[in-house]
């Protein structure tokens, strides 16, 4: 049986970090804005960041990939082609609640503005972290 | 991938005013009953996958080199061609694809006469090379022919062959 997981967190962050054993994790450094150094233009460059999610009620495997947008002018514009995340299997028990750790490096802004990342499960996006670039 | 400097603007994380931390008692001040349930919060972590944006960003293409018949129109070939598309396009979307979107196209002369390379690209990004990997088979004639063999090689064309590659 396979069911679309619930969404309870998508959070973006600068890490995060598994305890021993792997049973939890720490999200360090919450992100709202993301600022240009002193002088720096655009595009910009995020070197290293990173999205959790923690997802629950989920059954069967899919398919997981990101998507980063742009708000242009009321239009959500796609600024990056979709990323594919990987094929994860959530088993068959709705109540285990996963936590799932993305990494990012190389994060290019082409201008200011609001932009959101797009958890995207089968196709359809399933949750969405915004992210001030200024 | 390096990161380039010389045309990304380097960034920082935008500060926080962090309060002061409240804490909310939700005995607020009355005894808890004793022997209650003692609790955790398991969290099943599946595994970290790392994503280098500059590096996704080279998407895979499928480029196409069909050899013209020497008696093949200007006419016929365009015919042709566009059967060629359409009939790759439709293969794209039965392998759970969006289609195929026609890139770069050029005509070259060889020693053994002209060719046609047309480069595609998947619409959608998801699984795009498995999908072109195996259009690349069907074209090169390594898997069964899911594409009617006198559609590659009939007509115009007297020879058909695919090579998976990176976009520049």
């Amino acid at each position: 049986m396979n069911e679309v997981p619930v969404v309870r967190h998508f959070i973006a962050c600068l890490e995060t970090v598994l305890s021993q054993g792997g049973r939890g994790v720490t999200v360090h450094d919450l992100i709202h804005a993301i600022v240009r150094l002193p002088g720096e233009g655009f595009p910009c460059i995020r070197q290293k960041m990173a999205l959790f999610a923690l997802l629950t009620n989920g059954r069967g495997s899919h398919d997981f990939a990101l998507e980063l947008t742009r708000f242009d002018r009321g239009v959500e514009r796609l600024v990056h082609p979709r990323l594919r995340v990987g094929r994860l299997d959530l088993g068959q028990d709705p109540t285990v609640v996963h936590g799932l750790p993305i990494p990012l490096k190389n994060v290019v802004f082409p201008d200011a503005g609001q932009y959101a990342f797009h958890l995207i499960c089968d196709g359809q996006s399933i949750a969405d972290e915004k992210i001030l670039v200024r | 991938m390096t990161p380039d400097f010389k045309t990304n603007g380097r960034t920082e994380i935008a500060s926080i005013n962090m309060l002061n931390p409240v804490e909310v008692d939700f005995a607020a001040g009355i005894s808890v009953p004793p022997n209650l349930g003692e609790t955790e919060a398991p969290v099943n972590i599946l595994p970290t996958v790392e994503l280098d944006l500059l590096e996704a960003t080279a998407a895979p293409v499928l480029v196409l080199t069909l050899k013209l018949r020497p008696d093949a129109t200007p006419a016929g070939a365009a015919v042709d061609l566009f059967m060629v598309w359409k009939a790759l396009n439709a293969y794209e979307v039965r392998l759970n694809g969006a289609g195929l979107n026609p890139g770069e196209a050029s005509d070259e002369r060889t020693a053994d006469g002209t060719v046609i390379r047309l480069v595609l690209s998947a619409t959608e990004p998801l699984g795009a090379t498995e999908r072109l990997a195996k259009l690349t088979e069907v074209v090169n004639g390594a898997m069964d022919a899911a594409i009617p063999n006198d559609l590659l090689t009939g007509r115009s064309f007297e020879g058909c062959g695919a090579e998976l590659r990176t976009a520049a």
